[in-house]
This record gives C-alpha cells, structure tokens and sequence, in this order.
C-alpha cells in the first residue's frame, strides 16, 4: 500500500472534523473523494499535507512504510506527497522562480541528488510549464499573487509536475478553471501519471472524473467515509445528490 | 545633569576644540552652550551619561589610516573617504570632475570659508543634538558641486569608530549640489573593537533647482555602539532627492531625517530598512515638511525585528498653508519574528492646505503562517522557509536603492544577516 490511513480523528480548536477514516491507496490507484461541503475533504488533505492548526486525536497514518504523523510537511513532501490547494497561498514578494528553485533543490537534496544549475533549473521550468500550459509571464511574478483563480490552479498543477509525487491530492481543482482550462489542467494530470504514482481527486463534479477516470470512489461526510464503490457512483452522485445516501445513513 | 562633563571639556578644551573653527563658529557655538545648559532633548540621552573619551586635540592616529579600513563594494568605483572616530581622511585616488570640491571639512573651513558660512546650519533642526554636534564637530566631508555637474560615480564615506577606550566621535558633513547637478552618495557606519562608543554625525544637504542626490546610509557596527544620525535636506524646485537607510548590526541606533520640501514640483523618497536582535534599539524619525505647492514625498520603512530588539518609527509629515496639490505617502511595515520583539510606530500627519492626496499606512504583524505551510507542502524546510519570507518582506525596500552594485551588495549582506552567517565587506581589513 501507498497509503493507509486507519481510524483517524483529527480535531481544529476543539472541534472533531475527522471521525474515524480509514482508507488505503494502492501503488497507480486513482482514488477519487465527494461529499457534501464541510464534511471535512480539505481536512482530510491538510492533515495529510501536516498542517499544525489540525490536531490528530487517534489513528494512523502510513505513507510508503513511513509514520506520515510524525513527519514535518516539508519532509511528507520530499517523501513524494503533494498537495493542490483548494485555496492556493499568495505569498508576495517570493518569485515562483525562487520558490520553485528552493523546492526543487531540497527535493534533490533528500535524494541525495546535486543542486540543479540556473540553466538547467529554467530548462526544467520550461518543460513544466509546457505540460499546464502555464503563461509564462506567471513564473516572473510573486507565487500565486494576483494569480486568477484559474491561474492559481495550474499553477499548483505546475508545482506538481515539478516535483513529480508519488501521491498527489488534488483538492477542488477543477474549480476556478474555465472549461478549457479543466481539459488542459486535467490532460496534465494526466500526462504525469505513471504506474507506480497515485492520484486522489477530491471534486464535487463529474466534468473532472471524465478526464481523471478514478479506479475507486469514496463519499466523505461528517467525518466519515460512508460509502465506497466504482466509478459508477459518480453518475449516479451527479445525478441524484446526496440525500439518498443521507436516507440510507438515517438522517 | 548628563551633559556636564562635557560642557565642561568643552570649556576646559575650548581653545582646542575652536582651533580650525572659523570666528562665525566661535561665536555660534557659544549659543549651543547656552542652548545645552538649558535644554537637553537628546536622542538616545541616557548614552551620554558614559565617561566617552574625546579627542579635542585631534590627536591622529599612527600610520596610514586609509590602510586601515577599505570598505569596497564589489562592481563599484567610488569617490572614498574615510571618517576615522572624528576626523576625516580625504584620499580620492581618481581625480575629481572640474569644479567640484570633496575634502575634509576642516579644509573647508580653511579653503572655502564663504561656502561653508553660506549654508552652515541653514538646514538645521533646533535641538540638543544639532547644539552638540555643532559644539564639538571639527571635521567630517564636505561636498560641493558647482552648477549642472554630474558626478560619474558615487562617494563613499566609511564612518569608523576606533578605538579600544569608551570613545565619542562628533562629526559634520554639509554637502552642497547646486542647480541641475547630480551626485549620489553611501555612507557606511562600521566599529571596531569591543568597548562602548557613541557617535554623534550631522549630515546637511542643499539641493538646488532640477539637482538630484541619493544618499544612503548603511550600519553595520556592534552591539556596543550607539549611533546618533541626522540628516536634513532642502530641495528646491524639481529637485529629487533619494534616501535610505539600512541598519543591519548595531546597538543603538537613532536615525533622525529631516526635509524640507522648499521648492514647487520637489520630488522626495525617504527610506529605511531595519534589522534588529538580540537588545538591539533601532529608531528611525522622520520629519517631511511640504512649503510649497506641487510637491511630493513617499517614505517606505520597514522593520524585522527579533530577540529582544525593539524598533521605532515616528514619521511627520508637514503640509504647510498654501502648499497645495502636495502629494504624500508614508509606509511602515513591520515584523515581529519573535515574542519579545517589540515595535512602536507613530505615523502623523499635519495638513492645513487643500487639494492634497495624503496618506499614511501602518501595519505590525508576524510572519503568515499559512504561507510558510504553504511553501513547506513544496518540500521547503521551515527555516528556509522563513527567510524567504523575511527576505521578499526587506528586499521591497532596496527597491529604492539606485545604485546596483550597491543594491547587490545589501541583497547579500541582508542574506547573510537574516541567515545567521558571518558576512564581511570585501576587502574589509577588519571584520575577518
Ligand atoms: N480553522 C477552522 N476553525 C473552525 N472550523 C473549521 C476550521 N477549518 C475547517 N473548519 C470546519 O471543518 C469542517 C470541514 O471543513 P472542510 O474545509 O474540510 O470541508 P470540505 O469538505 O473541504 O468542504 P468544501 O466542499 O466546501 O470544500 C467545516 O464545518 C469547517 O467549517
Ligand atoms: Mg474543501
């Protein structure tokens, strides 16, 4: 297994978001995670990703053999985790070329790997930037500040064909994208699959899944995941909402 | 009263301290001890309360003190000029443009007395620091550029303190850049050794019609060191003028910038980085007055503050009556890197014309959170995270840096310093 999260609670000041997932991607697996708004999706991710604000009550949490909870985020990250932000950070002042360049280096650093030269490191970026077609003219400027919402999504697509994960979490990134944009953000994603890296696709719409087709689909709400299945759910979570499952559960 | 033991070296020492003072300077001098006996609103007053040594007699040091200290920056050819405590060592290897004077100011006494009288204290700020610097300034640079002179490369002056006692070092510099002319000078701040020292530096500047000047000042001393600074401006019409002030290293330091906007259409920036830790107190004040209409100023000073280190801006910006359409927009950003940092900041305007776009903004905070997890998701350690952070948040100020190399160079001293390591200044004979 990639992943294996087991029984896990997390918490934000004092109040529990996570109630008890358990949920294992395999080696090339396409996992994909709908669920009503606020169950907790971009929890999930930021608990994975190590954000500090959310507090791990119970469970586990293995990444390729590792203790993913007790690793810092930078170290998830060398580890081959990566996340696409719901809501990319602006961090002005900081060019995406030197944010970058800083990302790639301790990448190679963690594998043992020299420090790419300026040419080579623009070569890179060049290349990258092909796969998203992202402007070039957003790599001179300040990571994501005043980036569109649009362009704040292929640039997170960007950073990850940069940094080449083995499992990446695409938190809602087809929102914000024009229909286009979603065929070339997707078309991506797609280029950058290999057999040994996994995807999981958090989304509230099909439109995306056409494009990024998952193996399996999980419906998170409350804190849960309560239902897994096919790629069939989708259509049939498109089609009918979430309330018959809420029925299903009692509500 | 803490000035005491140096009025009364001044008076004991009075034929020595006078002995290249000019009669005018005698005289006026003796109002700025009538001045010290009634008033003392020094800054950073508690410092003078140190038995500093001074050195009336101008006693020299042994050698060739130009050898002593070289504060090159690479990428750039300079006029040099060395300050060594109190006296100015005036060695420019390259021949100046025609016309133009850059000597000691105890030779200008002696050599350009008009000049000298003409503008003398014509820029002043009525206060204890002018009063002392005016009482015991026997030297410093002096700086004249005859009408439309362009100088083809900047001036250095490196203000050294020496010495290895409690030392003083009071000094004055009056630069003068008439009409249409141009000229840019850096001032580097350095001490050596370990003991407690206090310097007390007075810069006036005279810009003329159309002139433009830059003037930057960088501190890097020790923590020892307390820094008294003042520099005043008049701009006349068009003029533009320049100024940043970077401190880096220090103990005490008190930055004091005055401007007179005098002339329609005047252009100034005022500027300031500040890096501060340990108990490192770094105050910057600014004074801007617009006296007549059509004129603007900007001012953008930051602050990173960590340890225990405290900062203070205190900027006025004065729109005189009739001083209309005036534009003014001051900035002060400040960090906070750590719990017992602490920053004052007091940004003030006084309006009394019409038609003026006015503005102000003040903002304290910490570095986001958010955007160092952000980055951290990426792979980039927390450390490295915070100093790219800390630099995009100071590398905004040398923005107003319109020299190069020197831009470079701060750009790699403000590396160093926020990353902890050792950094020295080229050729520094000194700071191995
Ligand atoms: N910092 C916080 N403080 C308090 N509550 C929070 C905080 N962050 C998230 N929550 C709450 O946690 C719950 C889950 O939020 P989360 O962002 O994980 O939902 P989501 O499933 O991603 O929703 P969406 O589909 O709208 O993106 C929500 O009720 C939200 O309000
Ligand atoms: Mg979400």
């Amino acid at each position: 297994m990639l992943l294996e999260i087991k029984d896990l609670h997390a918490e934000i000041e004092g109040k529990e978001i996570l109630r008890g997932i358990n949920l294992s991607i395999g080696e090339g697996e396409v996992h994909a995670i709908m669920g009503p708004n606020g169950s907790g999706k971009s929890t999930l991710s930021a608990v994975l990703a190590g954000h500090k604000a959310y507090r791990v009550t119970s469970g586990e949490v293995w990444f390729k053999g590792q203790n993913l909870l007790e690793m810092a985020p930078e170290e998830r990250s060398r580890a081959g985790l990566f996340l696409s932000f719901q809501y990319p950070i602006e961090i002005p002042g900081v060019s995406m070329v030197n944010f970058m360049r800083a990302a790639v280096n301790e990448h190679r650093k963690y594998k043992e790997l020299p420090a790419l030269s300026a040419g080579e490191f623009l070569k890179l970026m060049r290349e990258k930037k092909e796969i998203v077609q992202l402007d070039s003219n957003l790599t001179n400027r300040s990571v994501n500040e005043g980036f569109s919402g649009g362009e704040k999504k292929r640039n997170e697509i960007f950073q990850m064909a940069m940094l080449e994960p083995s499992l990446s979490i695409l938190d809602e990134t087809d929102s914000g994208l024009d229909i286009d944009a979603l065929r070339i953000v997707s078309e991506g994603v797609n280029k950058l699959k290999r057999p040994d890296n996994s995807t999981i696709v958090i989304t509230h719409y099909q439109r995306l899944l056409d494009y990024i087709v998952p193996d399996v689909v999980h419906v998170l709400y409350k804190g849960r995941i309560v239902r897994t299945a096919g790629r069939e759910l989708v259509a049939e979570l498109e089609e009918k909402g979430y309330d018959w499952i809420k029925r299903e559960l009692g509500e | 009263m803490i000035l005491d033991a140096y009025i009364s070296l001044f008076r004991s020492y009075a034929k020595d301290f006078n002995a290249q003072a000019p009669e005018w300077l005698v005289q006026a001098r003796e109002a700025s001890l009538q001045y010290l006996l009634r008033h003392q609103d020094l800054s950073e007053a508690d410092a003078y309360a140190t038995d500093f040594g001074l050195n009336p007699k101008r006693i020299r040091p042994q050698g060739d003190p130009s050898q002593l200290f070289t504060c090159e920056i690479p990428g750039i050819t300079s006029y040099n000029f060395l300050v060594l405590n109190d006296s100015c060592f005036a060695q420019p290897k390259q021949q100046l443009p025609e016309g133009v004077v850059v000597c000691a100011l105890s030779d200008a006494f002696v050599r350009y007395p008009e000049l000298v009288a003409r503008y003398w204290g014509k820029a002043k700020t009525e206060n204890a620091n002018w009063h002392f610097n005016q009482l015991f300034a026997q030297d410093g640079l002096f700086v004249y550029l005859p009408k439309g002179v362009t100088l083809d490369r900047p001036i250095q002056l490196v203000n050294l303190m020496y010495d290895n006692q409690p030392r003083m070092a009071v000094s004055h510099n009056l630069i003068i850049v008439e009409d249409d002319a141009q000229a840019q000078v850096l001032v580097c701040d350095h001490a050596y050794g370990e003991s407690p020292c206090l310097s007390n530096r007075y810069t006036e500047v005279f810009v003329g019609r159309n002139a433009r000047y830059e003037h930057y000042k960088l501190e890097s001393t020790h923590r020892e060191m307390t820094n008294v600074s003042a520099l005043t401006l008049c701009l006349q019409d068009g003029a533009e003028v320049l100024t940043n002030n970077i401190t880096l290293h220090g103990g005490r330091t008190a930055n004091d910038v005055r401007a007179a906007l005098m002339g329609e259409g005047a252009r100034l920036s005022v500027n300031g980085l500040a890096l501060g830790d340990h108990d490192q107190s770094i105050r910057n004040h600014t004074c801007i007055t617009h006296q007549v209409a059509g004129s603007v100023s900007t001012e953008l000073f930051k602050y990173l503050l960590d340890g225990q280190s405290q900062g203070e801006f205190f900027g006025l910006v004065k729109v005189e009556e009739g001083a209309d359409r005036t534009t003014a927009l001051q900035t002060n950003r400040n960090l906070c890197l750590s719990a017992d940092a602490r920053m004052q900041s007091q940004p003030q305007l006084e309006i009394y014309a019409d038609d003026v776009q006015c503005n102000h903004g003040s903002a304290t905070g910490q570095l986001d959170e958010n955007a160092l997890f952000y980055m951290q998701t990426r792979g980039i350690s927390e450390k490295e995270a915070r100093f790219l952070l800390m630099s995009a948040f100071a590398y905004e100020v040398l923005d107003n840096v319109g020299i190069s190399a020197v831009k470079d160079r701060l750009r790699w001293m403000i590396e160093r310093r926020l990353r902890g390591e050792k950094y020295n200044c080229a050729t520094c004979s000194m700071c191995k």
